[in-house]
């Protein structure tokens, strides 16, 4: 195959999700030996591009050609036999086993002898399983239980499966997410390795930055379900309208700075008072993965905290550490002078902390007027919220009062997962990315909200990536980056600090 | 350990040098089984019998949640089948014995594989509803059919082949024909179809992206599956001398299910194990008390509570320090009856943060 004959053309591909258009028109044409990166703050739309790619979806309009032939309606199965292979985002492997065993079976089916009944599997295809690891550098461990892999050899082995499979076309769905940089080194070597010596063609997703420029010879920029930019890593370094999807910077109004002013009056007080959140050293963990590292944070009451950071940085998992949902390792987290750490969820919700998560999980089976009532949990004496309460807040809500969680669109889902955590009466509300997967004018409603509540007393923590919508709307803000706080200010602080910027910007 | 199917494949020369015990052990097995009816009462070489046809049963059914990874539901309709087919083809239409023997299995497969083309396309466990609503089709057609089947009355009467005369006789010819059935279990799941449907019970997703149809190997799967139970139906037509529609019913749908779980369902031999303690406790508790049910319950929550590997599985565990242990004994379980594939709900859903 020559150098003008595209390995693979996406074709104005689209790909909706009720509503929701999470990849939009897309046209996109991958070179034969070719590493492309593809980035995107987090819900542009990468993983559902990839997932159309290689079958796990289909795309709703649109068609994607391989080697002249469309894959567009093919099974994830078939397309894996023409010669695409993947790795996943969350690590898929076969963990209970052998090393040796993961990358076998692939072969088998790479053979097209799974089916037969006969002989013994275990002795077959020794000699291309040892070839395999050993272009991988795992073929030490090749009689370890995949289960017993550190993350980062789990990962690479992922890899490896993918290999097995002898593909034309490797994808890999954030192959260095959560890896020390150690394995990251290593990911990035074998990146390396198997586009310089065998010629393959790659497609990653990253959010790492370093690891993108180091590898890639083209980068693909997705917004918002769109190709905005493709072009050589050196054009897109300098490529403004790339800049601003991840920082915005230009957007942050004086009349946030202005109500900071008015608001710094008050700091003194605040600071005696015991209505703060304390963090202190948090350390948390994924199975083998370290995922936080002595992160210390400190709320006071009525305060609007931002924690910001890339994706995969820490900033979920921190907030789930506070409300128990992930036990942490060491540290403490102490709530009006009580601690919290080591206790559960539910135990944690009566001290007045709410939660409300990224994915919203509402409960789609109930009706609006049900998840809400779902959420009450009335503190007796106080100015409780009622529905009558939310619904004056949220007049959208009030609309589709008899409406099923399934069938409302995603602002009002994210409204409602507020307005849920708000109805059972909690003195601090930890958001998780409210803004994800909304439309420009619902993140400003969002926003407005928030800012409202902050207004009625309380206290929020909000972990954000999307840099612009959070600076506006915080009062102070962290900056958070493979799971250590790396920066604290003001919103203008973190806007104009050059280290805070590069933790947080994608493309600079 | 060389026949357990959820082995993990240590170094090849363990096996090796741990496959001359194996053979002693075959050999011991087959000198008492075939020296068995020398030494104890026709009653007890008749419950052998019986354990054997369990064993064979259980052992078809583990075929798809120990080697598969998929939960059914639907194994007495197929068991029902077997039976059937031997007793309709003999006392209805007076075929003779050997093809009615060989015809039993093939029909049970056959309606096996109908059953997963049409239950494959839901998961978990709605495919395990769905094979049993199957079953229970099955099982009323048996009951109603009464110019075909004698209804509630059931059909009696096989005739026996020329060469079974005594209990003894039948016990010979079922231990050989299970011993083969299990052997071919055996070679089937360390073929490399063995070990490709072993893939897809860890983690169907990522057999999918290295090219394999999942849902395809789960209908063989299934459908080799009621093969076999089709099998252990015929033996048990000729044991009862007819066929009754109480074994195609919803008893003989979960029996199976409790057998693999006292034995354990990730060890090959389990349901061998677990047959046989199965019938032991219907067999000799009532003959102590009245409370049997009791006591026999007791055993089982005791079993499943403190032996979450099953009685062979947990037992090798300790002996041989085995790396399986209980949480993933219950996440294979979970993953077979969840009613989304692992993780492409995940991937639904566009990204997710860490």
């Amino acid at each position: 195959m020559n150098e003008e004959t595209p390995l693979l053309e996406i074709k104005s591909a689209s790909k909706d999700f009720g509503g929701l258009r999470a990849v939009d028109r897309v046209n996109l044409t991958l070179q034969p030996g070719v590493v492309t990166s593809l980035i995107g703050a987090n819900g542009a739309g990468k993983t559902t591009l990839f997932n159309c790619i290689t079958g796990q979806l289909t795309a709703s309009s649109g068609d994607i050609i391989f080697r002249g032939k469309s894959i567009t309606q093919m099974t994830p199965h078939a397309i894996s036999r023409l010669g695409i292979s993947r790795s996943f985002q969350i690590t898929n492997i076969f963990p209970q086993f052998s090393v040796f065993d993961n990358i076998r079976t692939a072969i088998i089916s790479r053979i097209g002898k799974s089916v037969s009944p006969f002989g013994k599997a275990r002795s077959l295809v020794a000699d291309e399983v040892l070839e395999i690891l050993e272009t991988v550098g795992l073929a030490e461990q090749a009689d370890s239980l995949a289960s017993t892999l550190s993350y980062g050899d789990q990962r690479i082995m992922e890899v490896a499966i993918a290999l097995a499979s002898r593909p034309q076309l490797l994808l890999l769905d954030e192959p260095t997410a959560g890896m020390s940089p150690e394995e990251t080194h290593a990911m990035v070597n074998l990146v390396k390795k198997l586009s310089q010596k065998e010629h393959l063609t790659i497609l990653l997703v990253e959010h790492d930055m370093e690891v993108i420029f180091s590898v890639s010879k083209m980068i693909a920029v997705l917004h918002e379900g769109r190709l905005v930019a493709f072009d050589t890593p050196d054009k897109i370094r300098e490529n403004k309208d790339v800049q601003n999807f991840y920082l915005g910077k230009e957007t942050v109004g004086l009349e946030t700075s202005q109500r900071q002013g008015a608001k710094s009056k008050e700091e003194s007080t605040r600071k005696q008072s015991p209505m703060t959140l304390e963090v202190k050293n948090l350390e948390a963990y994924y199975g083998l993965s370290h995922v936080l590292f002595k992160v210390s944070l400190l709320v006071h009451r009525g305060e609007l905290v931002c924690l910001l950071g890339r994706n995969g940085a820490g900033k979920t998992t921190t907030l789930k550490s506070i409300m128990g949902l992930v036990t942490p390792r060491s540290g403490s987290v102490k709530f009006k002078g009580k601690e919290l750490a080591g206790r559960q969820p539910y135990d944690i919700c009566t001290e007045g902390l709410g939660f409300v998560f990224g994915d919203r999980k509402i409960f789609p089976g109930l009706t609006t007027r049900q998840n809400l009532e779902v959420g009450l949990r009335p503190k007796a004496g106080k100015d409780d919220w009622t529905l009558e309460r939310i619904y004056e807040i949220f007049p959208r809500l009030k609309l589709r009062d008899k409406n099923y969680g399934a069938n409302l669109s995603g602002g009002e889902q994210q409204m409602l997962a507020i307005a849920r955590a708000l109805m059972g009466n909690p003195e601090l509300l930890l958001l998780d990315e409210p803004s994800e997967g909304l439309a420009p004018l619902m993140v400003r409603a969002v926003g407005e909200q928030i800012i409202h509540l902050r207004d009625q007393g309380i206290m929020v923590v909000l972990a954000e990536q999307n840099v612009k919508f959070a600076l506006e709307v915080s009062d102070r803000g962290y900056v958070i980056d493979k799971g250590k706080i790396f920066f604290e200010g003001t919103a203008q602080e973190i806007n104009e600090d050059e280290e805070a910027r590069k933790h947080l910007i994608v493309a600079v | 350990m060389r026949q357990n199917p959820g082995s993990t494949g240590f170094k090849p020369s363990v096996f090796d040098s741990q496959s001359w015990r194996m053979i002693v052990f075959l050999v011991a097995l087959a000198l008492v089984l075939i020296g068995l009816p020398l030494f104890v009462k026709t009653s007890v070489v008749r419950l052998v019998t019986s354990a054997a046809i369990l064993a064979l049963f259980a052992m078809a059914w583990n075929l798809t949640l120990g080697a598969t990874g998929i939960f059914s539901f639907g194994h007495g309709g197929l068991f029902g089948i077997g039976m059937y087919t031997l007793a309709v083809m003999m006392i209805k239409f007076g075929i003779s014995f050997p093809i009615a023997f060989v015809c039993a299995p093939l029909i049970a497969g056959l309606a096996s594989f109908v059953i997963g083309v049409i239950c494959i396309r839901l998961t978990g466990l709605y495919f395990a509803i769905l094979t049993l609503a199957f079953s229970q089709l099955i099982w009323s057609f048996l009951w109603k059919a009464r110019n075909l089947t004698g209804g509630d009355d059931g059909l009696s009467g096989t005739t026996s082949p020329l060469f079974i005369n005594s209990p003894n006789d039948l016990y010979y010819f079922v231990i050989i024909v299970v011993a083969l059935a299990i052997f071919l279990i055996w070679y089937l799941l360390r073929s490399p179809l063995g070990f490709t449907l072993n893939t897809i019970r860890e983690n169907p997703t990522r057999a999918e992206a290295i090219g394999l149809s999942v849902a395809k190997f789960r209908i063989l799967a299934f459908t080799l599956s009621g093969f076999f139970a089709g099998l252990a139906g015929a033996l048990l037509a000729m044991y009862m001398r007819g066929a009754y529609v109480e074994f195609a019913s919803v008893d003989y749908c979960f029996d199976p299910v409790f057998i693999c779980i006292v034995g354990g369902i990730w060890v090959f031999a389990g349901p061998i194990v677990g047959a046989f303690i199965w019938l032991a406790l219907d067999h000799y508790i009532p003959m102590v008390t009245v409370y049997w049910p009791l006591i026999a319950g007791t055993i089982l929550i005791v079993l499943v509570l403190f032996m979450p590997m099953g009685v062979l599985g947990s037992t090798l565990g300790w002996w041989q320090n085995q790396r399986l242990k209980k949480s993933l004994s219950l996440h294979r379980f979970s993953d077979a009856l969840s009613p989304a594939r692992r993780s492409s709900a995940r991937h639904d859903q566009g990204e997710s943060t860490k």
